[in-house]
Formats: structure tokens, sequence, C-alpha cells
């Protein structure tokens, strides 16, 4: 099929599409008042979600210290810095989330930024899973519940540590699939600005 | 504007334009529940940004960008399953009608989908009469790159249909 034909067709189409309903009004009214979310929203409110974790956690440390329940000052510092450490690592990466309703760039220039951003969030669920994994087995270690206190501790420790090697494992294979989804798309994009 | 007025004002302005977003669709879709789902997530798109729309560009222009911008976005697979909802019946009977045009059109569609992402982009683009300055605006792209570009994806199809 030569492209004449081809433009002879898409005109077929069009004159085609002018006497069919392809949307239904009722379904779209439905879709809206679902409030059905798009993976854009979705990843958004995920770490919104996180944001507001991360201020809970940072009062009831405090709280904890505060009333015992937590011993050691050194203890609290790790759990405190963690929080606010991953506070403000979650902001750096809600910042950096492309608005996808910014067409100025174009659909080209919205698609870079999107997989500029996705290699940045591919990293997410791995460096949180290694950093809260670290720093609890440092602070049950710190507060005397690691493995030098009774077997039962010991147990849940020891779980704890496999769950976070395998997290962080599980985290790195499926980084490493996604990274090379995003650079395939990212070199997409280069081939068809460079042809 | 109220919500109310914004909800009617949108669905008359996507009924106006269904067949835009249809062809979009169909040019990025395999299978009827792929092209549903696409649909929809093309709505919500547009949907959440209408109240940015400005009327800067045409309208049309602007229901390109996101539509294309939803059709070829990997954030996309994210979405999957988020609602059941059968946005139409007819979606999938479009391009069967039993006249002799129907394999034609198909076929029209199998050459696009051979074509990389920001190809079939530009060729829907030219297909539907849109001039170089608007394919350059959407797309963002510059205005010469849109002509060299386009040459290139007809050099490419030419190839195809001689293989």
């Amino acid at each position: 099929m030569d492209i004449d034909a081809m433009k002879k067709n898409w005109d077929a189409l069009n004159e085609r599409l002018e006497n069919r309903e392809t949307v239904n009004n009722e379904a779209i009214k439905k879709l809206l008042s679902q409030k059905a979310i798009g993976g854009y929203d979705k990843i958004r409110n995920k770490e919104k979600g996180n944001l507001y974790a991360m201020i809970l956690f940072a009062i009831i440390f405090p709280i904890q210290y505060a009333t015992g329940a937590i011993q050691h000052w050194y203890s609290f510092a790790v759990i405190e810095t963690l929080i606010v450490g991953l506070f403000f690592y979650t902001l750096f990466v809600l910042k950096a989330f492309p608005k996808s309703e910014d067409y100025r760039s174009g659909v080209i220039g919205l698609q870079k930024n999107i997989a500029r951003y996705q290699k940045l969030y591919t990293f997410n669920a791995p460096v949180m899973v290694s950093v809260i994994g670290i720093a609890l087995i440092l602070f049950f270690s710190l507060e005397g519940k690691g493995f030098q206190s009774d077997t039962f501790h010991q147990g849940i420790f020891l779980f704890a540590i496999a769950f976070v090697v395998a997290s962080a494992s599980w985290g790195y294979k499926k980084t490493k699939k996604e990274l090379a989804e995003i650079n395939e798309n990212l070199k997409e994009l280069s081939q068809f600005e460079a042809e | 504007m109220t919500a109310e007025q914004l909800h009617i004002e949108f669905v008359k302005m996507v009924s106006s334009h269904s067949s835009l977003i249809y062809k979009v669709c169909n040019a990025y879709a395999t299978g009827s529940y792929e092209m549903n789902d696409l649909y929809q997530d093309i709505l919500l798109n547009l949907w959440r940004s209408y109240p940015s729309f400005r009327g800067e560009s045409k309208l049309s222009t602007w229901i390109y960008q996101v539509s294309l911008h939803t059709a070829v976005s990997s954030l996309r697979k994210e979405t999957k399953h988020h609602s059941n909802i059968q946005l139409t019946s007819e979606l999938e009977n479009i391009l069967t009608n039993e006249d002799g045009k129907t394999g034609q059109i198909k076929e029209m569609y199998d050459m696009i989908k051979k074509l990389n992402k920001y190809d079939r982009a530009l060729i829907l683009l030219w297909l539907d009469d849109l001039n170089y300055q608007e394919i350059a605006d959407i797309l963002g792209i510059t205005r010469s790159n849109v002509a060299t570009k386009i040459n290139r994806v007809k050099n490419k199809l030419k190839e195809m249909s001689n293989s």
C-alpha cells in the first residue's frame, strides 16, 4: 500500500467514524464519577502517602523515647535520622515529578522528562528497603534487642534480616528490568530526534 | 463554572472529538481490552488537564497532545485494570464493516503499527491533515524537522509495502 492509498483509506475511515458513536456519554459520566485515577496520579498519591507516613513516624518515635519505650538516645537518633532523611528523599522524588499536564515542551519533551523521572523513581523501592532495613537492624542492635537478647527476639531479628535481604534482592532485579525498559524508551526517543 | 457545568462541557467536548481519540487508540492498542483501557486513560488525562486548557491552542491540537502523550507514555502500564467501564460497544466493530474498504483500513493500521511509537504519532497527524506547524507544536519538534521526519517515515512505509 503506497502513501496515497493510505491517505485515501484514512479519509474513508474518517467518513466511517462520522456516522458512528465511539464513546458512550453515560460511560464517561460514570468514569468521572468513580474518580478513577491513571498511572500518573497513582505514583504521586503513593509518594504523598509515604510523606504523611514519615510525618506520623516523626511524631510517634519521640513519644516512644519520652515514655521510655526506646531506651537509648543513640538508637532514637538513628531512627529519627532515618525518618527525616526519607522525608526529604520522598519530597525530592515528588518535586522531581514532571507535570503531566504541562505540554509546553510537546509530547516528545514530556516523554523525555517522564523517562528521566522514571529512572529516578526506579531506585525508590530498593533504596527505601535497604535504608530502612539497615537502620532497623542498627536500631534493634543498639537497643539490645538484636543477637544479644533472648531466643525469641533473636528469631524475630534473624527473620527481619532475611526479609530485608530478600526484599533488597527482589528490588534490585525489578529495578534492573525496569531500567532496561526505560533506557530502551530513551534510546527510541533519541533515535527519533536524531534521524 | 460549577463542577456540574464542567462535567457537561467536558462530555460534550469528548463526544465531538471521539473519532480523533479512537484513531489514536487504534494505532497504539492491540485487542478490545487494551483499546478500551487506553481510551479510558486518555479520557482521564483529558479530564485532569481540562481545567488548565486555556484555549491557547486549538482544542483538537490539545486533545491530540494529551492522547498521544497517554498512548506513548510508558507510565500507562501502571494503570491497567483501574476500571471495568465499557466505554462503547462500537469500538471493536468500527473496523469490521462489511464494505470494500474494511480490509484496506485494517491493512493501513497494520502498516502504521509496524512503525515505532513516535513515527506512528507523526504519520497519524500527517494523515489527519494537520499542517507542519501544528505537528511541530504537538510533538515539540521544529517545523523543518517535521518535514524531514515525515519524508523519512513515508520512505519507511514505502519500503514496507515493497517488501
